[in-house]
């Protein structure tokens, strides 16, 4: 695959341009294999150097277990001297276990039965002297090319910087397919804002056929990266273990972590449960509503005809059209219940108090307006005649002896019974003079549909 | 030297306890009253290892609370350790830092190796200098030199750190989910506990992070956390810190190693017993979220001076693997846990001798900021 891009490419950074190139910048700029780049990097390197020796200069990434008894790296590497007489365990492991709590002990020589592995990044001309210095398992993969030994290998890192300056278009979470990395199958990515549950949703949505297409991609990527893996590029390793590819498709899929499928469910579930819950609870509004036997006229005894099931069956269609009508007006009415209660509200509320201290101001004055308002009922219904007893707020107008206006609230069980099985006129009947008398109920009466008044907004 | 417990305080004479304890230790002391009032210790002893819970233990519970079976779970792969990234340092030197996202991805060579690897906990020490509050040897440094001036200097914050660690946490987001602690100069709250990161410092990995769940098992993305965490990770109560509290009790102590430190802090049962002492941290009332009340399985400190591993064993059993994880910056090393046999690796990036020159210097820099 693009066999000659590359090597137009290569030829104008590094030879014209006097730019190093690392394999990670190369699969970038050419959408390949991280492999497959090496495998290109390295050819490069080859044919150049044969047409003209040290035109090209190469640096290896070196990985293998350290010899132990060369302690010239690792001391090296060790920070500060008084730490250095500890430093390279070799004591025996048993002493693991002989815990004194003397934090105080001296120095002593750390024991672990470390594996150590090193991946040395090195210029051509000490790669066979690194070598060396590893024993066991080792390999040797090319890093990066330039035009000449790199005395400061940060050069490199400047060189990766490149590669962010590109990239920002593309997904980060299909880069494994394109440049063979590893590949967590439970990572999930937000896209857009984080605004709320709304958009937790949909990016749950958005990122489920993602994952099955994983899935599914998980199959094909095995053959995908066959082919990669047999350039597996590493040049000259002498341990002849480095085909990664192979050995990487199923590794990818060993990341997992055994619950992130079920929590995946249940923070769907519960998105969807707390918008079931939010649909729900108009509805159960509606309910406690209808079951107050003064509703408005809308929706008439959603409860009710629930409760009764009988008598009452009449045709979907004729309730629907009734309804959408009764509905609009209601819901008017309410709206303007609202707005007077609005008012009201900021008229009464400060005289409230001195009702209290004057529960015997004359009846007759004011003319009382005792008004049912809302209420919890307890509703036999036996025999399809309806008995029960209801809590109502009874507001009672009062004039005071100074002469002012005083609204006090009442709870007041009173028990009603109905001979008929609640037919839908018999209900409506009632609510009729509560809703002309508007104003002083609605305020009540409303809260619990306030979620239909917004719909009509 | 006092005992003090909620009722008062006693000066004690008698066993040197300077030598075992260091203050903010919990024990217990047998002894007698002298004459003077002072009390002569005979004897202590810590309160030693807590309970430890049973591998999965928190799993299973909700799991029997909803009825449901334990699933069949796979192998436990291994957990990657570093801490002391220190982005933003001067040398500005990125390289390893891209040798580590190159491993870890297994872009580098090692695929086989690295794609063992299950998570990434990034123990503190994530920027070089991102804490609102400097540090007190820079505060100091910075006061002299507005002395000198006679100018105060404006505090300015660089952006550039941030943005590095945020490119460096979504080079490696889709590949390892990334637990994080914060670390003395990261930007959170300086006194202990400390809080988690907050996301919308790291612009783009926030989307990596999911939502907050009541249990305490590792998010699969993005996991931002609080600086002494304890937390699941493949079942195992793991409880890790930044380094701090392990750092400032070493000043206690003359040629203490970290994984020592660590295991006293165990048996004191007391993850910082320093703290209100020489190490920031609120005040809490009513209850002490330092205290240990549940022994971990691994206990992890980031930012110490070199690699260690510990394993101790308590009397009722426990077995507890202590890790003490080197900068990175400094010794470029990344721990390796293997999370089922608890074998410790250690795999250390470097270069040639190019690079070992400048790590020297690194080092050295390092050391005069130490010293």
């Amino acid at each position: 695959m693009a066999a000659e891009e590359y090597k137009d490419y290569l030829a104008a950074r590094v030879l014209a341009e006097h730019k190093p190139v690392t394999y990670r910048l190369l699969s970038r700029a050419l959408h390949t294999n991280v492999q497959t780049a090496r495998r290109m990097l390295f050819e490069f390197h080859k044919r150049q150097n044969a047409k003209k020796p040290n035109s090209v200069h190469a640096t290896y990434l070196v990985t293998g277990t350290p010899r132990r008894a060369e302690q010239t790296i690792d001391t090296d590497m060790r920070s500060p001297p008084f730490m250095s007489s500890m430093s390279e365990p070799e004591a025996p492991k048993d002493s693991d276990l002989d815990h004194t709590s003397e934090s105080d002990s001296e120095g002593t020589i750390v024991p672990s039965g470390v594996r150590e592995t090193e991946i040395i990044l090195v210029r051509e001309e000490e790669l066979e002297e690194t070598r060396a210095q590893f024993e066991g398992e080792l390999s040797v993969h090319i890093y990066s090319l330039e035009p000449g030994p790199l005395e400061d290998l940060g050069v490199l890192s400047a060189c990766n910087h490149e590669i962010g300056a590109n990239r920002a278009d593309e997904d980060p979470l299909e880069r494994w397919k394109l440049y063979g990395s590893i590949r967590n199958q439970h990572i999930k990515r937000r896209t857009g804002k984080w605004t709320g549950p709304v958009v937790t949703s949909t990016s749950k949505s958005a990122s489920t056929p993602a994952v099955t297409s994983f899935a599914k991609l998980g199959a094909k990527e095995k053959g995908a990266s066959a082919p990669a893996s047999r350039g597996g590029a590493s040049e000259d390793s002498t341990s002849g273990r480095s085909t990664p590819q192979l050995s990487a498709a199923p590794s990818t899929l060993k990341r997992t972590d055994s619950k992130s499928g079920k929590n995946k469910d249940r923070t769907a579930g519960d998105i969807f449960k707390s918008f079931a819950k939010a649909k729900a609870k108009p509805q159960e509004a509606d309910k406690s509503k209808g079951s107050t036997p003064a509703p408005v006229a809308d929706e008439p005894m959603q409860g009710m005809s629930e409760d009764e099931g009988d008598a009452d069956d009449e045709p979907e269609i004729k309730i629907d059209e009734e309804k959408n009508a009764a509905a609009q007006k209601a819901r008017q009415e309410r709206a303007e219940r609202l707005r007077k209660m609005m008012e009201d509200d900021d008229e009464e509320m400060p005289d409230a108090p001195a009702a209290d201290s004057q529960p015997e101001a004359s009846p007759a004055a004011a003319g009382d307006t005792p008004e049912p308002t809302e209420g919890e009922a307890t509703v036999t219904a036996a025999n399809g005649r309806r008995r029960g007893r209801r809590r109502v707020m009874k507001k009672k107008k009062v004039k005071d002896e100074d002469g002012y206006l005083v609204t006090k609230e009442e709870v007041v069980w009173e028990s009603f019974s109905e001979d008929e099985p609640a037919p839908k006129k018999a209900k409506a009947a009632p609510a009729k003079p509560a809703s002309s008398v508007k104003g002083k109920t609605g305020g009540k009466k409303g809260q619990g549909s306030i979620a239909s008044f917004f719909k009509k907004a | 030297m006092v005992l003090e417990d909620e009722s008062g305080r006693l000066h004690i004479a008698g066993l040197p306890l300077h030598r075992h304890y260091v203050t903010g230790c919990i024990l217990a002391a047998l002894g007698t009253e002298e004459a003077d009032g002072t009390f002569r210790i005979v004897a202590t002893h810590t309160a030693g290892l807590p309970r430890q819970p049973l591998r999965w233990e928190r799993d299973e519970i909700t799991l029997s609370r909803q009825k449901q079976i334990a699933p069949q779970r796979e192998r436990a792969g291994k957990l990657a350790i570093v801490s002391g990234l220190n982005l933003g340092a001067e040398d500005g030197n990125e390289l390893w830092l891209d040798l580590l996202v190159e491993y870890l991805t297994g872009e580098a060579s090692t695929q086989d190796e690295s794609s063992k690897i299950t998570r990434l906990v990034i123990a503190g020490g994530s920027l070089a200098r991102g804490s609102p509050i400097l540090p007190r040897d820079e505060f100091e440094a910075q006061k002299l030199s507005a002395e000198d001036e006679n100018a105060d200097e404006p505090t300015w914050y660089e952006p550039e750190p941030m943005a590095c660690l945020d490119e460096f946490l979504c080079d490696i987001l889709p590949t390892l989910p990334i637990t994080m602690l914060p670390g003395a100069r990261d930007p959170t709250n300086v006194a202990l506990p400390q809080q988690p990161i907050h996301p919308t410092l790291l612009p783009n990995t926030k989307f990596y992070a999911e939502p907050l769940r009541e249990s305490k098992e590792s998010l699969n993305g993005f996991d931002a956390v609080t600086n002494p965490w304890v937390g699941d990770i493949d079942g195992y109560r793991v409880l890790g810190t930044g380094g701090q509290t392990v750092t400032d009790l070493l000043k206690y102590i003359k040629h203490g190693k970290s994984v020592d430190a660590m295991e006293n802090m165990l048996q004191w049962r007391c993850v910082a017993p320093t703290a209100p002492d020489t190490l920031w941290c609120y005040p809490f009332q009513d209850k002490d979220p330092l205290m240990l009340t549940e022994c971990p399985h691994i206990y992890f400190a980031g930012c110490q001076k070199k690699f260690d591993k510990k394993i101790i064993e308590g009397p009722a059993g426990q077995k507890v693997l202590l890790v003490s994880v080197p900068k990175f910056r400094l010794s470029c090393e990344i721990v390796l846990v293997d999370m089922e046999s608890w074998d410790v690796e250690v795999v250390k990036l470097g270069a040639g001798k190019a690079g070992k020159e400048k790590r020297a210097k690194v080092r050295a820099e390092e050391g005069k900021e130490l010293a």
